[in-house]
């Protein structure tokens, strides 16, 4: 009787150092990120043109104005993380087709959620838009 | 010497009956000797790349211009890299398709699909190391593919600890691609040719003698479809380069943006829907577990034995969509992913 007593030791041992193994060896491949302070986009106002957009590609966001309202949106496809290009109706992902309206509300698959809105402001004719990085 | 130690990687004797040709058609051998072309030509290719985002794209440049040789051997690198893909998965489909993958050889079918995996992980590691668009946007639609799965979020941040086209997880890719990867491959295929050979071979089922020792025509085959395998692809490499697109550029992705032809069909599925992307892993999840399926036992192994038909049309049937997944994703997807005519 003792064979079984001695295999679930030897088994509770593995467990034991695999588990503290695993732990260590997640926690040293993930390094705890450089803090990243939230990015702050500032363009003046005008640049928007009137019932247009305006698309900062290297900024990953659009500026859209619509009448009075302007909106700000994440080019970050909310399918899988693709740069939307901007096309006559709205925006349309290279990567597997999702198609927005020009105000980023999904008009068709596979996106189920609509553009991330970022936060805008308007200040002295330039506008800040914020986004948090992660 | 070597000859002796190589040797040692087969059975002594074999069943003469399994020697023929068509009943194998000695993919398993064909598929090591790509495995043995991309040590080879990666570890030359070692020499000269810089595994840093601001100087990879420069240092394949850098080796498919002013190295001798150096588009060379990334072609043959590439270009063996998909054989290997292909062949693993013809082995695989052999072994399905003439029912060897039963009781005894249920640890070979496990470690055989570990090696197929691994040999797809590898090519997609490998994918980003160019550093151009293609690498950028094809690692980066899969890692928010994974991102999508239960756990999948934590599996990407061990793969990518800071973004897709950060320095850490290049260097990361880098070490999984160059060492750790190819190690556990390797291992795994000695110890998956270990097996056969402590089963006296392939798998007979039925014991009823006719074995013949390997010397000399299991040594004559195996070194015949190396000696094919390495011309064939050694010559398709001087004829066929590997492509460098620009350097990758997070801001504008090509358009349609496609990932590596390998995991086409999986970008083609998830188009449809993202939760689609469950279809394909209950297809993998099955593919490993076959041994456990209620498959019947056979007597012995042969091509389409009848007690395994509906088997054999059930994996034709998954083989005919992926390939026709990957076929549209490849001829018949035009900008932003709308449908154009392959002609």
């Amino acid at each position: 009787m003792a064979k079984p007593a001695r295999s679930r030791r030897s088994a509770l041992e593995a467990l034991t150092l695999s588990l503290l193994g695993g732990f260590g060896l997640w926690r040293f491949l993930t390094p705890r990120g450089r803090r990243s302070s939230r990015e702050a986009i500032a363009i003046p106002a005008a640049d928007v043109p009137a019932d247009g957009a305006l698309v900062l590609p290297r900024k990953r966001c659009a500026v859209v104005r619509n009448g009075d309202a302007i909106l700000a949106l994440d080019l970050l496809c909310p399918h899988l993380g693709c740069t939307v290009n901007a096309t006559a109706e709205g925006f349309a992902c290279p990567c597997h087709g999702s198609r927005f309206k020009s105000d980023g509300q999904v008009v068709a698959g596979p996106a189920t959620r609509d553009m991330t809105r970022l936060a805008v402001e308007e200040r002295l004719g330039i506008l800040s838009i914020s986004r948090e990085e992660g | 010497m070597v000859t002796a130690l190589l040797k040692h990687l087969f059975p002594r004797r074999v069943l003469e009956t399994n020697l023929r040709i068509t009943y194998t058609f000695g993919l398993g051998g064909l598929a090591l000797t790509t495995l043995l072309l991309l040590f080879g030509s990666g570890l030359l290719l070692l020499f000269y790349y810089a595994p840093s985002p601001e100087r990879a794209h420069g240092s394949i440049q850098f080796l498919e211009i002013d190295v001798w040789g150096g588009g060379y051997l990334r072609s043959l690198h590439r270009l063996s890299s998909h054989a290997l893909l292909v062949l693993i998965t013809l082995h695989a489909l052999r072994v399905i398709l003439t029912g060897a993958f039963k009781r005894k050889q249920r640890l070979n079918w496990i470690v055989g699909c570990l090696l197929l995996l691994l040999a797809v992980f590898t090519a997609y590691t490998g994918y980003l190391l160019p550093a151009d668009q293609l690498a950028y946007w094809a690692t980066q639609t899969g890692m928010e593919l994974l991102r999508t799965l239960p756990l999948g979020g934590g599996f990407r941040s061990l793969l990518v600890p800071d973004t897709v086209g950060g320095p850490l997880t290049l260097l990361r890719f880098y070490a999984l691609h160059v060492v750790m990867l190819p190690g556990a491959m390797f291992a795994l295929s000695m110890l998956h040719f270990f097996i056969i050979r402590r089963q006296r071979g392939l798998l007979p089922y039925a014991e009823e003698g006719g074995y013949v020792n390997s010397t000399p025509r299991l040594f004559r085959l195996v070194t015949g479809g190396f000696v094919l395998c390495s011309a064939v692809l050694l010559l398709a490499a001087a004829f066929i380069p590997a492509p460098l697109e620009l350097p990758a550029d997070p801001a504008h992705a090509p358009n349609p943006a496609k990932s590596a032809w390998f995991l086409l069909w999986i970008q083609e599925l998830v188009s449809y829907s993202s939760s689609a992307i469950y279809a394909a892993l209950v297809l993998i999840a099955m593919f490993v577990a076959l041994p456990w399926l209620p498959v019947p036992e056979l007597e012995r192994a042969s091509w389409f034995p009848r007690e395994h038909r509906w088997l054999a049309v059930l994996v034709l049937t998954a083989c005919g969509f992926v390939l026709a997944l990957t076929a549209v994703g490849l001829f018949m997807r035009g900008p932003n992913w709308g449908f154009v005519s392959p002609f």
